[in-house]
């Protein structure tokens, strides 16, 4: 049996895309930040909220939001850095949230830490951090994938694994 | 042009129809020329590619070249894109792999029997067609093919098709998941039994055992799961020769109305031909009555019936979904995509005025018909405003924790209405018609999509599932069927009961195009069957066959 679904339209669209490693050893090297707007690289140091948000940073946030459960990779992290970077319904509030949050006197170690927080109390940060943890889970980035067998949807499955790798004969046949 | 080879048999297309009779054509010294389409396909290769795709539907691995397009389920119900025309009324939602073996490189790997009953649909039911054999007739071919594709099965269960061997290997251990249906569903006074299927469980064949790597479509990365290539490859061992990325545009005929060979086109648009003693068309459904069809004069080859590229079939898929029982997980993604199904209702009482079906039950969870949990993050309802952390781990390991699907195959009917034909004026990039489709799903089978989703309905109850749903449109199978049926009678049938012609004699289609009902068994199994079937009679026929021009 091979499948369909009408619900499946418009997944082939493939937008051309920056070549992963390219973009990792663009941040590594400080060559590429991920602040979009002409006004954030004339006055790149005016205020703490408009300076770029840099990979550790970003990484540091998403351990945060998912509770430091997981083994984040930064290779897919830079991918969702620079997507959400670029995406003006995250760029600013996403370089708030990085300064409410790892870059704040006392930062939050998990996500409920973020709420009490207060980081999360506009729809905008909220809505950020819901996409960073899109991202991550999805492993799906600007309609390519970023990340398949460590993506959260699966990483965060104690029982199977994800299609494609092996879970031993015959293991499907009693409870995990 | 030129004419670049000549054999005994040509036989255009490489996917299990044609390579089972590759296969024992050339082990019985027959020489044998393989035309494929597309190209080959690297398994680790696309496995990757596989993993890096964003829809990971049963094409995601393979290529759709530019010489030999084929369609995308990305592409179904989306008016002017994709590799078919689609004409309606209904989009037509079946789709292949045009590669070196053919779509089983990304079947589920399900090998029920047809039933007896389901060869005599016009004579029991009244409706439908006969087929022009037995179930009888077919059974030694059913044992043979079990053995050629590697078959493992419970020879205890009464499946409703009698058997006079046993299978290959033991069955498929059913999923943790199936047995906890199977409790509820004993309590409704259904069985659930396990599904035959083309997997090994043990070395079969030269081929590893299943290992458990959940997804048998769109790829299995060890070769488990039976494919094509198998057979290919050893047909090309003992001497066949496959030319890939060969495009066969038409059957040629003598003046005497018996074929030469073929005419194919390579991508760079040139055409070239291979003669033989007879002609096995094996392309599919699809392409088959297309390439008949667009050769000879307007009528086509082959065609006195005015029947090819008619009656086009599927088993359209009833679909629900829900979560069991809170305290009842059932654990799915684990292990190959469906394991067991409940059978009875392809003897359904109410047959000859509705569809029967059969129920597959998944072992993957809400991931059909996309295959991966993509639309769970990207399109909700995960997660929640404000929600992450261990907690959005944990309610998203709960939700699949409980994932159940049902699928029911049903039972179309030949309609000469559903039709494919070459859209001659909608062509490739090499000039070659695309598929044109007409197609709709008549009340008989919609009368069974009712059942089949109420039975679906009493099995949610029984489980206490929650968040059940229904959804109220039919989804292809990839079971693509008729279209150059087969019958006694060369007034409305394309072949006869070994998929000769019934117009040109030294040509034979294989393949479930020859299907004059499609019952509702997974049909691999079944065009396997009549291959080997079709393999003996040609091979019988070839001394008083003309010679192969040179």
């Amino acid at each position: 049996m091979a499948l369909h679904g009408s619900a499946l339209r418009g997944l082939d669209d493939r937008p051309s895309h920056p070549n992963r490693r390219e973009l990792l050893a663009g941040l590594a090297a400080g060559t590429l930040t991920v602040a979009t707007s002409a006004a954030l690289a004339s006055a790149p140091a005016s205020a703490a909220t408009t300076r770029p948000v840099t990979l550790d940073e970003f990484m540091e946030l998403s351990r945060i939001l998912t509770d430091n459960e997981f083994s984040l990779e930064d290779e897919p992290g830079a991918l969702y850095l620079a997507s959400l970077a670029a995406d003006p319904a995250f760029s600013a509030p996403l370089r708030q949230l990085v300064q409410d949050t790892v870059r704040a006197d006392r930062e939050p170690r998990t996500f409920t830490e973020v709420i009490r927080s207060g980081a999360l109390r506009t729809d905008a940060a909220a809505r950020t951090a819901q996409q960073i943890l899109v991202l991550w889970y999805s492993g799906l980035v600007n309609d390519r994938t970023a990340d398949y067998l460590e993506a959260l949807a699966w990483e965060s499955l104690p029982f199977p694994k994800p299609p494609s790798t092996e879970l031993g004969f015959s293991k499907w046949d009693e409870a995990p | 042009m030129s004419v670049v080879a000549s054999a005994d048999v040509v036989i255009v297309g490489s996917g299990v129809a044609g390579a089972l009779v590759a296969d024992r054509l050339v082990r019985k010294g027959v020489s044998v020329v393989i035309l494929e389409a597309g190209p080959p396909v690297d398994r680790d290769r696309a496995v990757e590619i596989f993993r890096q795709a964003t829809a990971k539907v049963p094409e995601s691995p393979y290529p759709s070249t530019a010489h030999a397009p084929r369609p995308s389920v990305l592409d179904i119900g989306v008016p002017g894109t994709g590799y078919f025309v689609q004409e309606g009324p209904e989009a037509f939602g079946s789709t292949y792999e045009r590669v070196v073996g053919g779509t089983t490189w990304h079947w589920l790997g399900s090998t029920p029997r047809l039933l007896p009953s389901d060869f005599r649909m016009k004579t029991e039911f009244g409706v439908g067609r006969d087929w022009p054999l037995t179930y009888n007739d077919l059974e030694p071919f059913y044992v043979q093919a079990e053995k050629e594709l590697g078959v493992a099965g419970d020879g205890d269960e009464d499946q409703g098709s009698p058997r006079s061997a046993g299978f290959p290997m033991p069955a498929v251990p059913i999923s943790f998941l199936d047995k906890v249906i199977a409790k509820s569903a004993a309590t409704i006074g259904l069985r659930v039994l396990s599904t035959p299927q083309a997997r090994n469980t043990e070395t079969f064949n030269d081929r590893h055992h299943c290992v458990g790597n959940s997804n048998c479509i769109p790829i299995c990365p060890i070769g488990a799961k039976y494919d094509a290539m198998i057979h290919i490859d050893r047909a090309v061992e003992n001497g066949a020769r496959l030319i890939s990325n060969a495009v066969v545009r038409q059957v040629l005929l003598r003046a005497d109305g018996t074929a030469r060979g073929v005419r194919f086109r390579r991508p760079n648009g040139s055409d070239d031909e291979v003669t033989a003693r007879a002609v096995v068309l094996a392309a599919n459904a699809i392409e088959t009555p297309k390439i008949l069809l667009m050769s000879g004069g307007p009528q086509g080859v082959a065609n006195r019936s005015g029947q090819v590229g008619q009656n086009l079939m599927d088993h359209p898929i009833a679909l629900s979904y829900g979560l069991s029982a809170q305290d009842e997980p059932v654990y799915p993604q684990r292990g190959p995509l469906s394991t067991a199904g409940i059978e009875s209702p392809r003897e359904s009482a109410a047959r000859g005025q509705k569809s029967a079906f059969r129920v597959e039950i998944g072992n993957d969870g809400w991931r059909f018909p996309i295959g991966d949990p993509t639309f769970e993050f990207t399109q909700g309802p995960f997660p929640r405003l404000r929600e992450g952390g261990a907690a959005l781990a944990r309610r998203w390991e709960d939700h699949v924790a409980h994932e159940i699907r049902f699928a029911s195959l049903l039972e179309q009917l030949p309609d000469r209405t559903n039709t494919i034909t070459p859209a001659f004026d909608k062509v490739d990039d090499i000039g070659i018609p695309r598929p044109r489709i007409t197609f709709s799903i008549d009340p008989y089978t919609m009368g069974g999509f009712v059942d089949a989703q109420a039975l679906h309905e009493r099995l949610f109850v029984a489980m206490r599932a929650r968040e059940r749903t229904h959804v109220t449109f039919t989804f292809g199978a990839g079971h693509i069927m008729g279209t150059t049926i087969m019958g006694t009678d060369p007034a409305t049938s394309v072949a006869d009961g070994f998929g000769r012609s019934h117009d040109v004699r030294n040509m034979w289609i294989v393949g479930s195009s020859l299907f004059p009902t499609c019952g509702t068994a997974n049909p691999t199994l079944t065009l396997a069957a009549l291959a080997l079937r079709t393999e003996v009679a040609l091979r019988a026929a070839l001394p008083g066959l003309p010679a192969a021009a040179s």
